[in-house]
């Protein structure tokens, strides 16, 4: 069979499109925030959410 | 020599030297390496591997892995509470009544929270103030409680810097301080603002009679003190009186943006947009507003009159003398100050006969920028048209402190310079922001040897105090207030303090106490319990124990107490001739109040920020507004930069046309420019502070003798919507021509209810879908929507709307999926504004629905047009097919995107409805009629067992709106509202004849020009 | 020429297209196995807690510790405190029983493993199901003789489409209960 080279610019071509394929594979792969431009940033103080136990809720919207 | 060819081929050689057949180059051929090459190499240290073993051992090992990989199946964990308290089920939402404290108006809140956490603010139903509304501001405190850059504990300045302690250091310090200034019998000085709650001002006194010395001074950025002192001098009485809006047919505005932040907003608007509506016949009010600044009650008026500040006086007088001629108004001639003032006669004249046809029922309203002296001329003209039977006898306004005026404070610094005055306290107060620089209040302060700031965020004098306090958020505080006879609201926490805060009330107790070990977390609650036991409840006469009538009362979150309304006293007709004419020459500037940012407090508000400005739709900025014709004569355009100098004051800012403005005339916003704020509030605008003195005592908001200079340079202002000019061919009207907006007059309606023509196209090539059950359906009338933008942030709140920051909204990608057009016709000087709220129409033959690849956005079978993020690719197409350019992309992830991604900051997660998703990038998004609402509301007729009707289901938009302009529900139902509003005469959809079946009913806005 | 590309077409492109075939066929049907979407799923959890003796035996109603199954979109995984109302007297000698009172008198939260799990993007409601006349075997399966809790329904989207389109065949012991929406805004937001 006759052998078939491929030329410079399209190996090139080649590999930039397979780069390219699997770098999206990869970060699309990956979980989101670990690649945000920010990462989610939590503060040194624990928030902790409680009910004021005098306060009065509605029992009717009103 | 020439090569042997012995055999008649062809000899190919490589090299001379194999050309020349040099024994070396058979050599080389024999080896496959080159001397040297491979010296290194060892066969004997290579892996025993071959190549295709080592290939098959990857592909093995591979495989184990993928077959080892199955903890895809885990889903983390669910963790329920360990002891759940009784009042939350998962998923239903708790509603609490409270108090709004973002300015001293005290409207009654109810609060929606989910598993603990406040997520909507909306106004309190039963509260016979504000009934069921709040204003924009209220609507967006709900970020200032989550905000990541609060203060989270109390800071002293310790070798120069402020650096954090607990509350018993700082108590201790500060009641030794105070004790010892009581002792030197030196001041104390406790500065905040208005006050509204009648357990505070006891407690204040308390305050000071624990220290002798302590004095309370109560002042605001733009103080009602000249509305208060003016109504002594004109009547001798105290207490304002309310105004019965609803009655009046005639209202004269006079510099007054009463359908804006100049009163309480909620219910201003709401009455006047009741005498605004097309279902109760035509008994419309007229609205004259006689103003400069082209505020939103001026884009409001059914006709305008141009009048600069400083002729107001002038103006009001010769309406007076028109109405009842005097000796001491003869000066005042209304036919000259027309002729000098380019007025238009003819309006001017309609005005004097509906003041006169309509002499008491009718009201003639000051702002709050303007002085002392026209609210004396206002109250004496109404007096002499017996517009005080508008007055309401029932309710008065009910103050606790007069606030102090710029005499005072001058008196208070030059104490505090000569070292009598030993502690400051600002109570949650930035006097360092909002006085004029030439007070000295800065520099006077450092004088002081304590100087005490309670505040819930860095601010200009917290970057000043010894002491820093942070404070809780209305929605963490316990309180009550009172600011008409009659109504008495209570404030309730909705959740305990996030951070290591008080309540100012508390730290104040603590002070008065004198123990720094006293403090606990009911310490306030327990004060306000014991004072409504021993003041409030006894003249109650109520049939339930004391502990019931607590209960109820923070239930309901407001009670009628039995105060009555002072007496009308009757004006004094001569105080007239104590006023001088304040009209001056050349450029007047006025400050004046912005839109959303209060007095600079809501700076940091992200949505409060990005909301448009209702005339010049700029958001991110103050400006110097000048009118088209000063611009010109200026050689200014949009966004120049111009110095803008009074005396010694300067300040360059951008400049916006404004079409509308008066001439020879600046107007800028006061609130913007805070250098010391957080990441988003820090640096946005202008301070226009500096331009303020504290000589100007009689109108301290209009300054006159004003120069602008061109200082060559530019600015970007961003905006919502295109500034072009007004006279451009192709552009002016367009919002007529094509159909957008269609109005008419009242006295054409009342000719013909059908005047307008209405195109309808039922030509169609599918056929069309017919909803049985039930169809939703929107109708916005836009003869009572006054452009207050509200309704866009409560949507906000609802649906987790992020902030994207100038940047972005200069490239039109604000993401608020209602908004609020304005569009302007007529004359660049004096043009007519149409107000429209433009959200998804959810049309029947929706143009986006189409196109989607990915058929991502489908119909309804109830109307709705559906939109599911999960499967948006972000091709854009619909939006690039939406005609009313409704759908929002999120071209990033703005939470991340914007200001650092403080939106992603620990705690403000935790205000996200959880009904609504929380988008991310690359998806399209829009108003979705409130959906999760809807769902809910046939949640609710399911567990019933009843037929969903549709009735009950509010949207969030619908629900915020102080003027009741939106109308929403299932058209198929007879009885609803909408029914009625979708097919009245003078209903009309935007862009109709293009046939894409929008479900949004507009209703013309009539203006009442002429007498019917 | 033909000949050998012929050759080159049998020998090369003829295998690598039915490998690439079979290879996809076969990575499709192992990536869309039931179990993949978890059916089967039946993880440990913290404290061996049997359906089977409190809601098979004892005959413990469902909604008695899941209270918000007809009044919310969320059943809810009950809170300590509800175990407690039993099991402060019941049993407290049983070291599971003993376990179970420290996480409570301790105030830790107990990390049940989740077993049911529908996507965020899809918001679903159980009181409309509850309320509409569902009980929780149809798609729980049979909880009542679970030792252990076990997934037994895929929660794919074409499963719920399936018994929405179906429900009065399907759900016909339910008097008068009719077909379940089909609109993506009935789950989706």
């Amino acid at each position: 069979m006759k052998k078939t080279t491929i030329d410079t610019g399209r190996r090139r071509l080649f590999a930039r499109f397979g780069l390219g394929a699997l770098s999206a594979g990869i970060l699309s792969a990956l979980p989101f925030r670990s690649t945000a431009a920010k990462a989610k940033r939590t503060g040194d103080t624990t928030i902790s959410v409680t009910i004021d136990p005098m306060a009065v809720k509605r029992t009717n919207k009103g | 020599m020439e090569p042997s060819n012995t055999n008649h081929e062809s000899r190919y050689w490589k090299s001379l030297r194999e050309y020349h057949n040099d024994p070396a180059s058979a050599d080389a051929k024999a080896h496959e390496f080159a001397k040297g090459v491979t010296d290194e190499f060892d066969v004997n240290t290579l892996s025993p591997m071959s190549r295709k073993q080592f290939l098959g051992a990857l592909a093995a090992s591979a495989a184990f892995a993928a077959a080892g990989c199955n903890s895809y199946r885990d889903k983390g964990e669910i963790v329920p509470y360990n002891k759940k308290p009784e009042e939350i089920t998962l998923g239903v939402a708790n509603h609490y009544a409270s108090t709004c404290t973002g300015c001293a108006e005290a409207c009654g809140i109810l609060v929606k929270t989910r598993e603990g956490r406040p997520i909507k603010v909306d106004g309190n139903p039963d509260h016979p103030v504000n009934k069921g509304s709040v204003c924009a501001q209220g609507q967006a405190s709900i970020l200032n409680l989550y905000d990541p850059e609060r203060l989270k504990d109390p800071m002293l300045v310790s070798s120069g810097i402020l650096t954090k302690t607990t509350w018993k250091v700082a108590d201790t310090k500060l009641i030794a301080a105070f004790t010892a200034a009581a002792n030197q019998k030196k001041e104390i000085a406790l500065i905040t603002h208005s006050l509204t709650s009648p357990s505070l001002t006891k407690l204040l006194g308390e305050f000071a009679a624990k220290y002798p010395g302590a004095k309370h001074y109560a002042y605001e950025l733009f103080d009602g003190g000249a509305r208060q002192s003016a109504w002594t001098k004109s009547t001798g009485g105290t207490a304002l009186p309310v105004i019965a809006w609803e009655k009046a047919n005639v209202v004269l505005a006079v510099e007054s943006d009463f359908l804006g932040y100049d009163g309480n907003l909620p219910e201003q608007t709401r009455l006047f947009a009741s005498r605004r509506d097309v279902m109760k016949g035509k008994n419309f009010n007229r609205l004259y507003s006689a103003d400069a600044t082209m505020n939103s009650t001026a884009m409001n008026a059914d006709h305008r009159l141009r009048v600069r500040p400083d002729r107001q006086l002038a103006f009001v007088l010769s309406l007076l003398n028109e109405v009842r001629p005097s000796a001491q108004t003869s000066a005042y001639s209304l036919s000259a100050f027309v002729k000098e003032n380019g007025l238009d006669d003819a309006v001017v004249k309609q005005l004097v006969n509906d003041l006169k046809a309509n002499a008491g029922a009718a009201i003639v309203h000051a702002g709050d920028t303007m002085p002392e002296a026209v609210h004396i001329a206002v109250n004496l003209l109404n007096a002499a048209l017996g517009n005080d039977a508008l007055y309401r006898r029932d309710q008065a306004k009910h103050g606790y402190a007069p606030l102090i005026d710029a005499e005072q404070w001058s008196a208070l610094v030059a104490r505090m310079n000569a070292g009598q005055v030993a502690a400051v306290v600002h109570v949650d107060t930035n006097p360092v922001y909002h006085l004029a620089p030439d007070l000295g209040y800065a520099d006077a302060l450092k004088k002081v040897d304590t100087v005490v700031t309670l505040a819930e965020l860095q601010n200009e004098t917290t970057a000043v105090s010894s002491f820093v306090l942070p404070l809780n958020h209305t929605l963490e505080g316990w309180g009550d207030h009172q600011t008409r006879t009659g109504v008495l609201s209570l404030q309730q926490p909705v959740i305990a303090p996030l951070y290591n805060t008080r309540q100012k009330e508390a730290a104040l107790l603590i002070w008065t106490a004198g123990n720094p070990d006293g403090y606990n977390e009911t310490l306030y609650h327990d004060y306000v319990m014991a004072r409504w036991e021993k003041e409030v409840y006894p003249a109650q006469k109520a049939k339930a124990g004391f502990k019931a009538f607590w209960l109820s009362a923070l239930h309901d979150g407001v009670i009628a107490t039995n105060d009555a309304a002072p007496a009308l006293p009757a004006a004094k007709m001569d105080v007239v001739s104590t006023l001088k004419n304040t009209a001056v020459n050349g450029t007047v500037l006025a400050l004046t109040k912005n839109y959303f940012v209060g007095d600079g407090r809501y700076a940091n508000n992200g949505w409060l920020q990005e909301m448009p400005h209702p005339a010049s739709k700029i958001a991110w900025d103050n400006y110097a507004a000048l009118s088209p014709a000063t611009a010109k004569s200026l050689g200014a355009s949009e966004g120049s930069m111009v110095s803008v100098t009074a005396g010694s004051r300067s300040l360059a800012l951008p400049v916006h046309v404004q079409p509308g403005l008066a001439d020879d005339f600046v107007a800028v916003q006061l609130g913007y420019g805070r250098n010391v704020s957080g990441s988003v509030g820090e640096n946005v605008g202008f301070n226009a502070s500096v331009l303020l003195s504290k000589s100007d005592t009689t109108a301290p908001y209009t300054v006159g003798g004003v120069t602008l200079t061109l200082t060559g340079e530019t600015y970007l202002l961003a905006s919502t919507q295109e500034h072009h000019a007004l006279d451009d061919t192709f552009l002016k009207d367009i919002h007529k021509k094509r159909g957008i907006i269609q109005e008419g007059t009242l006295a054409q309606y009342a000719e013909d209810p059908a005047f307008l023509e209405k195109e309808h196209s039922d030509l169609t090539i599918v056929p069309r879908v017919t909803y049985d059950g039930v169809k939703w359906g929107m109708a916005i009338d836009l003869n009572k929507c006054t452009g207050c933008g509200v309704c866009t942030l409560s949507c906000n709140a609802e649906n987790n709307i992020p902030v994207v920051g100038k940047e972005q909204l200069h490239k039109g990608r604000e993401m608020t999926w209602i908004r609020i057009d304005r569009y302007f016709s007529g004359e660049p000087d004096a043009p007519t504004v149409s107000n429209q709220p433009m959200l998804c129409q959810h049309c029947d033959n929706a143009p986006c629905e189409n196109v989607c690849p990915v058929v991502a956005t489908t119909h309804s079978p109830d109307g709705l047009n559906q939109m599911a993020y999960n499967r948006c690719v972000g091709t854009k197409y619909c939006s690039n097919n939406c005609p009313f350019k409704v759908r929002r992309f999120n071209f990033f992830d703005f939470r991340d995107d914007f200001a650092g991604g403080v939106q992603y900051e620990e705690p403000l997660p935790l205000m996200h409805n959880p009904e609504v998703t929380v988008r991310s990038r690359g998806v399209m998004e829009k108003c979705t009629f409130c959906v999760q609402r809807i769902m809910e509301g046939r949640q609710h007729a399911i567990e019933k067992g009843e037929e969903f009707t549709g009735a009950g289901v509010t949207v969030a938009c619908q629900e915020a709106c102080p003027a009741e302009a939106i109308v929403f529900g299932n058209v198929n139902d007879t009885t609803s509202k909408i029914h009625q509003y979708r097919k009245h005469s003078i209903g009309y959809r935007v862009l109709e004849e293009i046939n894409v079946g929008p479900n949004v009913t507009y209703i013309a806005k009539l203006r009442n020009t002429d007498p019917v | 020429m033909n000949k050998s590309f012929l050759d080159y077409f049998l020998k090369i492109r003829v295998p690598v297209i039915l490998f690439v075939a079979l290879a996809s066929l076969t990575l499709t049907y192992y990536v869309s196995r039931a179990e993949r979407d978890g059916v089967g799923y039946a993880p440990e959890q913290p404290i061996p807690y049997s359906h089977k003796l409190h809601a098979g035996t004892m005959g413990i109603d469902c909604q008695y510790c899941h209270t918000g199954a007809s009044v919310s979109r969320h059943a809810m995984v009950p809170p300590v405190n509800t175990c407690m109302n039993c099991h402060t007297v019941a049993r407290k000698n049983k070291p599971n029983i003993i376990r179970l009172t420290q996480y409570y008198n301790e105030g830790k939260l107990m990390p049940w493993k989740r077993v049911h799990k529908v996507p965020d993007y899809a918001y679903f409601n159980h009181s409309v199901h509850v309320n509409k006349g569902i009980d929780c075997q149809t798609c729980h399966g049979d909880i009542q003789n679970m030792e252990v809790v076990q997934q037994t329904n895929s929660w794919t989207m074409n499963n719920c489409i399936d018994c929405h389109r179906t429900a009065p065949v399907k759900l016909a012991n339910i008097k008068g209960i009719k077909k379940g929406p089909e609109n993506c805004f009935a789950c989706h937001r």
